[in-house]
């Protein structure tokens, strides 16, 4: 049925149903949207899409998103500089992590996490640059945010590992009962996980 | 735990409601027709996959978005509905009791099956994987964790593999990349192996005794965990805890040997069963009657070991067997399927196959619509 639309249209539909969770009919469902709702709106879209291209770059320290030109705004900010980096996998951990307001040190995004299969190795996740910022910015902790799924697990192992040669304080978040949980619906990895991890009380 | 009600839509050639008896339910067609996928409906309601090869989205019917199973459980006298549905890009849901997103512990404690199927009863004589497989299974049904555990084993071994291969053929990966892999995988295997161990811990009397009770010669049957990991087999180790540092170590030591093929030569996925009667090995030793009559008691032991450990009988799934049985042994089969008053669903091309009494239904399926009498 897609063949009856405009050119224009199925190309937008498209690039549209690219998106995560958007299969071809929500795609067209977003796009005829966009159709009716006319000439400004479709407009807006676009130059707000133009604009996150052209102006949003990785930061040079942590890569993070920024629209600064060298350093985002965390790492430009000197009452961050408290010794701590918190490794993470993507933007939006930083971004959870923020809201939360509990941490105060600076950020190192991995965008990817390590896969040989995948062609993913530390020369990917820039881990030269965090080896330098380690050196150069006296950092005492480390804190590992990485996923607890295998990837994530094996990239902690190994930053855990090279990080270590360098002195610095490695740690990683702890995994278990999340709070407000009842233990009863609790998957057995995470009970196991939970239990193994307890600490004096 | 019985099933009492099925729904099953654009499941891939069926569309069906059935109502089940609590005893056997028989369902009889020419093959193609879609007998064998009520069982595998089953079956992906209950472990989460099929007992198929191919993608989860395969199961859904030819241009439909998703495959759905909807099954009504009966448990002291109260129905729960589960819902499982599966799109066509493979993605699962699952409701239990109306509460969505439920996990496949959430289904277990509803529903439980143990499936037989054909290739089951090569487990005597067939490959060691045939093993593997019935040993995971088994442990995969009584703790679901296992199968994602298992999967993600396989996973890191075929990273190893890749990591192997460059060591080989002169881009030698970083020490701390390898090392981080290993470390990963032991945790992996050495979790995988004591588990394996302690289920057969629980689960080798059980066999040996139903063992003991179908056969005629009465011959002992001794189940070995035979281990690529010495420490397993000669020191008798069982904790994970214990396993991995050992385990560990030896990784680092077979990198060398491993690296030019990229695989790993220890490790639970070259493990195998030893499977002894009367002191003899069965896979050479026992006639094929008895190799089969062994695959039957091992599948029955299964169903003990539920029943001891949860306190309910499994549903039983019987894909194809009947055919491949002699009669005595179907009938003894069906005794202790009536006896423990298990809930099974067969499959079968012909009537004939079936004779047993007590309570059962018969079920005709035609070009994936089903009927019953």
């Amino acid at each position: 049925m897609a063949e009856t639309l405009p050119r224009t249209i199925q190309r937008l539909i498209k690039v549209l149903s690219k998106l995560p969770g958007v299969g071809n009919r929500t795609a067209m469902r977003y796009a005829l949207h966009l159709v009716r709702a006319g000439g400004e709106t479709l407009l807006e879209v676009a130059s707000a899409v133009t604009d996150v291209a052209q102006s949003v770059r990785l930061c040079d320290r942590c890569f993070a998103l920024t629209e600064n030109p060298g350093a985002c705004d965390i790492c430009a900010d000197p009452r961050r500089a408290d010794g701590r980096i918190c490794i993470v996998e993507g933007f939006g951990d930083v971004i959870a992590l923020e809201s939360a307001g509990l941490f105060n040190g600076r950020y190192f995004v991995l965008h990817k996490l390590l896969s040989p299969l995948k062609g993913i190795g530390p020369e990917e996740l820039h881990i030269d640059r965090l080896m330098a910022r380690v050196k150069a910015e006296q950092i005492v902790e480390v804190v590992l945010a990485t996923p607890s799924t295998t990837d994530g697990e094996t990239t902690a192992t190994y930053l855990s590992r090279i990080l270590a040669k360098a002195g610095a304080r490695v740690t990683r978040l702890a995994s278990g009962v999340p709070v407000g949980g009842s233990i009863e619906y609790l998957d057995h990895m995470t009970l196991t996980r939970a239990f193994q991890d307890r600490k004096d009380f | 735990m019985k099933l009492f009600t099925a729904h099953l839509v654009d499941f891939r050639n069926l569309s069906a409601r059935l109502e089940f008896s609590p005893g056997v339910n028989i369902f009889v067609g020419r093959n193609g027709q879609g007998k064998s996928n009520v069982l595998e409906a089953m079956h992906v309601a209950a472990l989460g996959a099929s007992f198929r090869p191919g993608r989860l989205g395969d199961l859904v019917r030819f241009e439909r978005p998703a495959a759905r199973v909807e099954l009504g459980i009966e448990e002291a006298g109260i129905v729960t509905p589960v819902v499982v549905t599966v799109s066509l890009a493979g993605q699962r849901q699952m409701s239990v009791g109306g509460r969505e997103n439920a996990s496949l512990e959430d289904v277990a404690q509803h529903l439980r099956v143990v499936f037989f199927g054909p290739e089951d009863l090569h487990l005597v004589k067939g490959s060691p994987s045939g093993r593997r497989a019935f040993l995971d299974q088994a442990i995969a049904g009584h703790h679901p964790p296992y199968g994602d555990r298992l999967r993600g084993y396989g996973k890191l071994l075929r990273e190893r593999g890749q990591l192997l291969k460059e060591l080989a053929y002169g881009s030698p990966p970083p020490t701390e990349i390898l090392e981080s892999y290993e470390e990963q995988l032991a945790r992996h295997a050495a979790q995988i192996l004591s588990q394996r161990v302690k289920f057969l811990r629980e689960y080798s009397p059980l066999a040996r005794q139903l063992v003991l009770d179908h056969t005629d010669s009465r011959l002992e049957l001794e189940i070995t965990y035979q281990s690529s990991f010495l420490p397993i087999v000669e020191e008798g180790l069982v904790e994970a805890a214990d396993i991995y540092p050992r385990f560990r170590r030896q990784l680092a030591e077979t990198r060398a040997a491993d690296a030019p093929a990229g695989r790993t030569s220890i490790g639970p996925q070259v493990d195998d069963l030893e499977l002894k009667l009367g002191g003899r090995l069965a896979r050479f030793f026992a006639s094929q009657g008895e190799q089969r009559q062994l695959a039957v008691s091992l599948k029955i032991a299964q169903l003990a070991l539920w029943k001891e450990r949860f306190g309910v009988h499994p549903v039983l799934l019987l894909d194809d067997v009947l055919s491949e049985l002699d009669p005595v042994r179907a009938r003894l089969l069906f005794s202790r399927v009536s006896q423990w008053d298990v809930q099974t669903l067969l499959t079968t091309t012909s009537r004939e196959d079936v004779v047993l009494e007590g309570d059962c239904r018969f079920f005709d399926v035609e070009g994936g619509e089903v009927k019953w009498e």
